[in-house]
């Protein structure tokens, strides 16, 4: 930013109290009123000759860690030096706190009047929030001795706070059968190599020898090979509503539903990972946000940071439009084609309920994860609850099971659903 | 539902800001005490700068300055000794600069920022401006003889205004 000056006319008034001071004076005829008045009108004076001030600082910003934990408080210390040869009588502070943080304790702003190479220092604490963070500079404002002319400028200091935090809890969430058989506990119906028995059949040339039932050959003299359920992992794509109707909240102080989407998606993430799929991330978003499926160690570090960090699930909503019927098309492009997709949405419009119709009629099998935002309370409250529930219906219909995640936790949420689908 | 909002900032300035405005003022009344109306006018002026300074409000702020100002001119025209008159004056005009500066830097830093030092700094050198003036005011005045002649006055009076227009 530039800097910019102005005058604030703080002293006009002086002159207006000289006016009637001296004006009284003239009219009663008493001196001492008009001497009195003289005091105003140098007050006015020393606003009407106040210069720019033009500060010459330096800004050092200090954190107590730069990679906290979830809700972990981080002290912010700001430590301003006057590095100018002249007093700057009037600075005001205000520090860039970024959006995404709140204060918890203290004030991010300061005034002070600071003598030639003098410092002051001010802290502040902030609760760290999941995601990558950058200060904005510090905002400045100076003023001279009268108040009367200000210089407002900004000073940019690099300071970066990172949280990432660690994935929650897995939850088995099952996924739903396919046209080749049930994927949920990742057996198919086809034998081959594995640990459940399935059937035996006439030995074909080149079967494995440890595959041959000997006891039978033993027995009616002919080879026969006993086959096992073949075990086949299922491919998963978790996929984030981060539209603006993502960041619904119960209340003002609530989480959003996108953070409760984000943990559903690590729990979901680590529960898939753990019966040995490959899971991958994606997001409806502004920003794009693609992350293939896949396994092991590396791509587990890639999914927890991207589900902390990654722009297009930033804690605040995104500005930039959303062309939603572009996005889907692209994701459905992206999805690979014996992917099943778990799809977190609060369903608070009808686009979460036509997309997540449209990914699964495209022959993606789709499960709908919803946390629910709304409330009882007033009419309008009332109507959006009755909304979401048909909408939830709606998917229900069409054969796309919906879990709808209330107040309890996720995990005991998909433990009881679970329950419910196998009774 | 509801969207994501900016929590409001509580801009009125601090207690202690409020009894800096309210010492100031009352300096400058407690010296009307030879006219009774005057002192009653200016500690309603003191009252009425420091309560407003206390709740943020510009309103009450120059409420009080009319209030304190109309201690000064009731304690003239009843004829307070003009050296009081002027403790009077720098009193009220320095207490109400010290409240219009403590509003802002409310508006600025909001309560809960420490701004103490940029409301004392402010009030310091507005009151020895002040004080300057009506010293150097003063002495003119008893050098020429008690000030009888209102014309000279007048003249001083013209001679500050030309400075004040000539700085600017």
């Amino acid at each position: 930013m530039n800097p910019i000056t102005h005058r604030t006319g703080q002293r006009e008034r002086m002159t207006a109290a000289a006016l009637a001071l001296a004006g009284i004076g003239v009219l009663t005829g008493q001196a001492g009123l008009l001497l009195a008045s003289v005091v105003a009108v140098a007050l006015a004076a020393h606003g009407r000759a106040a210069v720019f001030p033009d500060p010459s600082l330096t800004v050092g910003r200090e954190v107590s860690t730069t990679t906290p934990d979830r809700e972990e408080t981080v002290t912010v210390t700001v430590t301003v030096t006057n590095e100018g040869e002249s007093t700057l009588p009037d600075l005001r502070f205000i520090d860039g706190v970024p959006d995404t943080l709140t204060v918890a304790d203290g004030s991010p702003r300061h005034a002070t009047a600071l003598r030639a190479g003098e410092s002051t220092t001010f802290s502040y604490d902030v609760t760290a929030e999941r995601g990558h963070h950058t200060f904005d500079p510090l905002y400045v404002v100076a003023r001279d001795s009268s108040g009367s002319a200000a210089h407002h400028s900004d000073v940019a200091v690099a300071t970066e706070l990172e949280c990432v935090p660690p994935l929650p809890t897995p939850a088995a969430l099952p996924l739903r059968p396919t046209a080749a058989g049930i994927v949920g506990e990742t057996a198919t119906p086809e034998g081959g190599s594995g640990v459940a028995f399935h059937a035996i059949r006439e030995y074909r040339r080149g079967d494995p020898l440890n595959r041959i039932d000997w006891n039978r050959a033993a027995r009616t003299g002919t080879l026969s090979t006993v086959e096992f359920q073949r075990e086949r992992s299922a491919t998963v794509v978790v996929l984030l509503d981060a539209r603006e109707e993502g960041y619904v909240a119960s209340e003002e102080t609530d989480r959003t539903t996108l953070e409760r989407s984000i943990e559903v998606a690590g729990a979901v993430y680590e529960g898939r990972r753990q019966v040995g799929d490959r899971v991958g991330v994606a997001a409806l978003s502004p920003r794009d946000c693609w992350l293939a499926p896949g396994t092991g160690a590396g791509h587990r570090a890639r999914v927890r940071r991207l589900l902390a960090t990654h722009e297009a699930l930033a804690p605040l909503p995104n500005d930039d439009p959303f062309f939603g019927t572009l996005k889907t098309a692209r994701l459905r492009r992206q999805l690979p084609s014996d992917a099943q997709v778990v799809f977190c949405t609060p369903l608070v419009d009808d686009f979460a309920l036509r997309t997540a119709r449209r990914i699964d009629a495209g022959g993606n099998p789709v499960t709908v994860v919803s946390p629910d935002p709304t409330v009882g309370g007033t009419v309008g409250q009332r109507l959006a609850n009755v909304e979401r529930s048909l909408r939830c219906s709606a998917l229900r219909e069409a054969g796309i099971p919906v879990v709808d995640w209330g107040e309890e936790s996720f995990q005991a949420t998909v433990a009881n659903a679970v329950r419910r689908w196998s009774a | 539902m509801v969207g994501v909002t900016d929590p409001a900032i509580d801009t009125r300035p601090t207690a202690d800001d409020a009894a800096v405005v309210g010492a100031i003022a009352l300096v400058g009344a407690i010296a009307l005490v030879g006219s009774a109306s005057a002192l009653v006018l200016a500690l309603l002026g003191t009252l009425l700068l420091g309560g407003g300074t206390a709740s943020g409000s510009p309103r009450l702020v120059s409420l009080g300055a009319v209030a304190a100002l109309g201690g000064v001119v009731v304690g003239g025209v009843a004829g307070v000794a003009v050296v009081f008159l002027l403790v009077a004056t720098v009193g009220a005009l320095v207490a109400w600069d010290a409240a219009i500066q403590a509003l802002d830097l409310g508006e600025t830093v909001g309560r809960d920022a420490d701004a103490q030092r940029a409301l004392t700094a402010h009030a310091g050198v507005a009151g020895g401006v002040a004080t300057l003036t009506a010293g150097l005011g003063y002495v003119v005045y008893f050098a020429n003889g008690g000030g009888r002649p209102v014309g000279a006055l007048v003249l001083l009076l013209a001679g500050a205004v030309l400075l004040a227009a000539a700085l600017r």
